[in-house]
């Protein structure tokens, strides 16, 4: 591929860094953690650039890598966390802390965390496309290569999911 | 039923996540992202793609490289392996070379002796005798007597048979020595 196209594909890649850090945020534990992961992107993103073949097409791929680099990242902290007992695990760091938001929400947002993080693999990533995202459903369709009502019906479970688990843990704090 | 965002439990995650990603937002706008990024670009190594491809090359190359040697070694070997090309070939040959018979036929054939030749090693000299063996073979089947068939198998006299049974024994005679002197070596 010319330098030239290259290039032009690039800043366009670079036009929705926003929204793959937010996809970033959605997997990962805090902002720290996003923007790692949303370079790691842009660099693999970058590397295979040669692969797209339509400029209409680098949203979704870039959504697409995103997602792999995200999980990609996951599976090795759970791996890291097996074998040498030193990483912490996403749902149980109490990490996002932030001046900006009040104490209160800390802690629920801290509980959204746990809830995101155990999810299974599926409804995790359909939640955080949707939800960190912002991704239509058709969007989501092509990212994921599944049938829309395929997506709604995982995107329904995933939400339900996410406010049982996030009932439970509200439940058990009051109670502590 | 198909919660949506204004379902009101769903809301407070929703407005959660809002928050969330507004006060990282304001963290990650304060960076210079595509900067960092570039520097990235330009400390990392190049394109992955022919490296990915490098990465993947040598399995499926040094497996069709073996296959290739093993292909080549087993229709093209030029050293073909002889038994016992080391110093006991010697003695062999000098045994074949004494049975008169051979030695015979060798000067009836006009073929030349086993061994002889000025750069003829132990090997070619085994060679030799094969093909002094073989060239016996053919002329014994042109001699047959006709009508045997396409078999070819020809019909040998009492002393023909006699003189390769003679020709056994001494072979396998000086297989024994050859045996024998290796096992004292």
């Amino acid at each position: 591929m010319p330098a030239e196209e290259e290039a032009k594909l690039f800043e366009e890649m670079m036009t929705h860094q926003e929204a793959v850090f937010r996809i970033c945020l959605g997997f990962s534990r805090n902002p720290s953690d996003a923007e790692d992961l949303s370079q790691d992107v842009y660099l693999k993103a970058f590397r295979s650039i040669g692969r797209i073949h339509s400029p209409y097409a680098v949203k979704e791929w870039l959504y697409r890598v995103a997602r792999t680099t995200c999980l990609d990242h996951h599976k090795k902290r759970r791996v890291a966390r097996l074998f040498l007992h030193r990483v912490p695990d996403a749902a149980d760091g109490l990490e996002w802390t932030t001046p900006e938001v009040s104490a209160d929400t800390n802690e629920r947002l801290n509980i959204l965390k746990k809830a995101v993080g155990r999810l299974p693999k599926k409804q995790r990533e359909i939640f955080v496309l949707r939800e960190y995202g912002h991704l239509s459903y058709q969007e989501l369709a092509r990212t994921l290569g599944a049938k829309a009502g395929t997506i709604m019906s995982r995107l329904n479970r995933a939400r339900r999911a996410v406010m049982k688990i996030m009932g439970e843990e509200l439940h058990g704090h009051r109670n502590e | 039923m198909d919660i949506e965002t204004n379902d009101p439990e769903f809301e407070e995650i929703a407005r959660l996540i809002q928050e969330e990603e507004k006060a990282a937002l304001e963290i990650f706008r304060r960076r210079d992202f595509r900067r960092e990024v570039k520097a990235r670009i330009g400390g990392s190594p190049t394109k992955s793609r022919p490296r990915v491809l490098l990465r993947r090359l040598p399995v499926p190359a040094g497996a069709a490289v073996l296959l290739l040697i093993a292909a080549w070694a087993f229709f093209f070997n030029p050293h073909p392996p002889v038994p016992n090309t080391g110093g006991d070939s010697g003695s062999f040959v000098a045994g074949v070379e004494g049975l008169p018979g051979l030695a015979e036929l060798a000067s009836r054939k006009g073929h030349p002796r086993p061994g002889d030749g000025e750069s003829q090693g132990a090997p070619q000299s085994i060679r030799d005798v094969l093909a002094l063996a073989q060239q016996v073979r053919t002329d014994e089947g042109e001699n047959a007597p006709p009508g045997s068939g396409n078999l070819q198998v020809p019909r040998l006299s009492l002393e023909k048979k006699m003189m390769i049974l003679f020709k056994d024994r001494v072979i396998e005679r000086v297989l024994v020595l050859i045996r024998k002197k290796s096992e004292e070596a």
